[in-house]
């Protein structure tokens, strides 16, 4: 996972995104959020995109699971908490289709 | 990949065990019911009883990955499931058929838990034999029913059942609450939902807590919960079916929110979602809570370990269902392993203390006293963790015995007396070969066909009998049988065409034993069963390695009864140590007869090799410094102490230096530390941290016989 910082910043998630890896990814998005908030409060406005939504770049994500999603929730909604609004992005057809079987569409307001 | 290759990976392997285990309990409970059916089939429960084992084995291969294993189950299942219904009517011939399925069952399962081959075309051919029952309507259809009328029946219910389910289409509302630990347990959800989705139409929503500190969240503790609206025929017990393996009764509400849905499900939908609202349910504190543990749960249970009335319950004990855990027996030789350094400190300590003033250091004294009971208590009771019931062992018979009989078209009946005798796992991996080829013995050359019986005024019915208890500190396991009785003449004729040493004058106890001689068998014809004259020696030699003995006693015409004799555990050992030279050995005590000084009158030399004369016996004397090429304070077996020893009646007399004390001592492999050692069955740590070689009397017969 890594951020990218441009006009938008960007968190990216990769690889496999499930039981066997939240641990290892978790740390990772604390940090990330961690920065998003000092961001926020040191320069008074959030590192976004264009139209104001924080980003989250699922390209290189290859498997995810119920594990996984619950994880990007908790991040989408801890960004929601601290009033910064989110949204996954390019997401691969086959990780979107597992999304929806697992019922998170809503949570990552994707339409199916 | 496929999900089965997924679940196999390392962090997967310890749920897959625990499926495996539980799988494995299903057959086992499976094929004890069947074997024991009465003739008229099984009762109601007995029915139900086979279901849910077929069920629950199914409902864990879905959820785990093993897609395989559902295929037979489910055409198992299904027959079972119209059995239950009285669409199908019992036959003697479903026993056969229902037992083939749990073999291919378990042929599945070995392949998934062992790598072991796994032959495509039995699953095939057993789904194809069951579903033809289930088409056929029966096999055997009950008497005076026409298989013509059975088709009809079967027709007219598929009928009806179409009929309603074009009629009973219903709507449920599911909000599944899983454990916290669900992600650990290695479930996955998507299976769990497309077997949902397998009987009818589902959209799924999650739901998260309304607040959660992300900082302080575990990742792998699940904190969601799920509401599903199905549209399906099937039952709100095929619903729960589905969740049988990861939900309690209380984590899964079932809602049916329509009649007739398929009808009015469009207008209905947005009605019905906003009445289902996710109840709250106390989640555990989701900051920084360490895992299972928390929630009272071990990793990878099930719901039904924590109720048993839960579905799949049945069979299980209510003591175990609370009060057990399963531990990988590493983890418990680990332990033993540990506790056996700790004893041995502890005879360090109070070897060092044992030249200190027993007033000046009366408490140290006392205290070590106190370490040593403690220490004792602590080793007999994680010794017996390793204890497991022999019912194990003999729970593997009946189905043995009912297929031999029928092959031998000899009536039998097999009685299991002790069935909760425990003895350490590792024997009763050892003692299940011997075992059932004893009992294969008493079917084929024992027990005679009913015919023979009825000459002889017997019951028609042979009687095979396995007995175990505890006498001492030992395991006694006796098969008897009521059948022919051993044949003294036929041995000893047997026993003179082989070449075997023997004579008319030898006692019964005497002649019994020469059916342990390699290749020795008085069968007339070899059979595919046994009679191939090899086994006899092996049993005996299997129970040996063990520390075993084997008594035979029989009588003509009423029977025979071998009595196995078992130590309770291989990881410690009651013995005596000895000293030859600077080394010291110990000598298990259940081989000790017993010790003397010699008298010079009772020395001989027969052959060349030194004999002692004891209560007119002459018994070879084996000089341990020979064997291990040592020093010997004593070489003349005048000046030293003879042990005698005793192993299945051969006798010989170990000449040592002296006599040191007697021990219970924890077994150390030599092998995995050193090299084997010839003439030893292991080594212990003595109080004062010297090695002492543990002596293996069977293999010091061997080597003084090649010296």
């Amino acid at each position: 996972m890594n951020t990218e910082t441009g006009e938008s910043l960007k968190t990216c998630l990769d690889g496999e995104c499930s039981m066997r890896t939240v641990a290892g990814k978790y740390p990772a998005l604390v940090n990330c959020l961690a920065r998003l908030l000092d961001s926020d409060a040191s320069d008074g406005q959030k590192e976004c995109s264009s139209n104001g939504v924080q980003l989250v770049d699922l390209t290189g994500v290859t498997d995810i699971d119920a594990c996984g999603c619950q994880l990007l929730a908790l991040f989408l909604s801890g960004l929601k908490q601290n009033n910064v609004s989110a949204q996954l992005t390019n997401i691969p057809d086959t990780i979107r289709s597992k999304i929806h079987f697992l019922g998170f569409d809503s949570e990552f307001n994707l339409s199916h | 990949m496929t999900q089965s290759e997924q679940n196999n990976n390392i962090d997967l392997n310890q749920f897959n065990q625990v499926f495996f285990e539980e799988c494995a309990e299903h057959l086992a409970e499976m094929e004890q019911i069947l074997v024991s059916l009465p003739d008229e089939g099984p009762d109601e429960e007995q029915l139900n009883a086979i279901f849910r084992a077929a069920h629950s084995i199914k409902g864990g291969a879905g959820i785990f990955g093993f897609k395989d294993m559902t295929v037979v189950t489910h055409v198992l299942e299904s027959l079972l499931d119209r059995m239950r219904n009285h669409e199908i009517h019992f036959s003697t011939a479903m026993v056969d058929l229902f037992l083939e399925a749990g073999d291919v069952i378990s042929m599945q399962l070995a392949g998934h838990r062992d790598g072991a081959f796994v032959r495509q075309e039995a699953i095939e051919q057993i789904s194809a034999k069951l579903q033809q029952v289930i088409d056929a309507g029966s096999v055997v259809t009950p008497v005076g029913s026409a298989s013509a009328a059975m088709t009809a029946v079967s027709e007219e219910i598929a009928l009806s059942e179409t009929v309603a389910s074009e009629h009973s289409c219903q709507r449920y509302e599911l909000v599944f609450t899983p454990d916290p630990d669900i992600f650990r347990r290695g479930i996955r959800l998507e299976n769990l939902f497309a077997e949902l989705e397998e009987l009818g139409e589902l959209t799924v929503t999650v739901g998260l807590p309304a607040t959660t500190d992300f900082n302080t969240i575990d990742p792998e503790i699940c904190v969601c919960s799920w509401r599903m609206t199905l549209f399906t025929t099937a039952s709100e017990a095929d619903i729960r079916d589905i969740f049988e393996f990861v939900a309690d009764v209380d984590q899964l509400q079932v809602l049916t929110t329509s009649e007739n849905a398929l009808e009015n499900r469009d207008s209905a939908d947005s009605e019905l979602i906003a009445k289902v609202t996710l109840p709250e349910i106390p989640r555990p504190e989701v900051a920084g809570e360490p895992g299972a543990d928390t929630f009272g749960n071990a990793i990878g249970r099930r719901s039904y370990d924590k109720n048993e009335l839960a579905p799949g319950a049945y069979g299980r004990r209510t003591s175990e269902a609370e009060s057990s855990i399963r531990v990988g027996v590493t983890k418990v030789d680990q332990l033993i392993n540990q506790v056996g350094e700790l004893v041995i400190t502890q005879l360090m300590l109070a070897q060092t203390a044992a030249v200190l003033d027993p007033v000046l250091h009366e408490n140290l004294h006392r205290s070590l006293l106190q370490l040593e009971r403690n220490t004792r208590d602590l080793q007999q009771s994680v010794m017996s963790i390793r204890l497991v019931p022999i019912s194990i062992v003999f729970s593997r018979f009946p189905r043995m015995v009912r297929e031999l009989a029928a092959k031998l078209g000899k009536q039998v009946e097999l009685k299991t007396v002790g069935d909760s005798t425990e003895l350490d796992k590792g024997l009763i991996e050892k003692i299940t070969d011997p075992l059932t080829h004893l009992v294969r013995n008493c079917m084929d050359h024992a027990l005679e066909i009913p015919e023979t019986r009825i000459a002889s005024g017997k019951e028609p019915c042979g009687t095979i009998t396995l007995r175990a208890s505890q006498v001492g500190g030992r395991i006694v396991i006796d098969v008897i049988d009521d059948g022919a009785g051993l044949n003294r003449a036929k041995i000893l004729a047997k026993a003179a065409e082989r070449g075997i040493p023997a004579s008319d004058n030898m006692s019964d106890e005497e002649v019994w034993q020469l059916i342990f001689a390699p290749g020795f068998s008085t069968a007339e014809c070899v059979t595919d069963i046994s009679g191939r004259g090899v086994g006899m020696d092996v049993v005996l030699r299997n129970v040996q390695s063990m520390s075993g003995r084997v008594n035979i006693a029989s009588e003509p015409g009423k029977g025979t009864r071998v009595t196995i004799s078992l130590p309770l555990t291989l990881a410690i050992l009651d013995g005596l140590s000895v000293a030859v030279g600077p080394e010291k050995f110990i000598i298990p005590l259940n081989s000790i007869v017993e010790s003397l000084q010699p008298a010079p009158e009772s020395l001989k030399t027969v052959n060349g090799r030194n004999v002692v004369h004891v209560r007119g016996e002459y018994i070879p004397i084996i000089a341990l410094y020979e064997l291990f090429n040592m020093d010997a304070l004593v070489k003349e077996p005048g000046k030293g102490i003879l042990i005698l020893i005793d192993v299945e009646g051969e006798k010989a007399a170990l000449l040592v230096d002296a006599l040191l004390d007697e021990h219970q001592v924890v077994i150390k492999s030599i092998e995995t530390n050193y090299r084997k050692v010839e003439g030893t069955a292991g080594a212990t740590i003595l109080g004062d941290g010297r090695v002492a070689l543990i002596l293996d009397v069977n293999s010091l017969f061997r080597m003084r016989k090649q010296k």
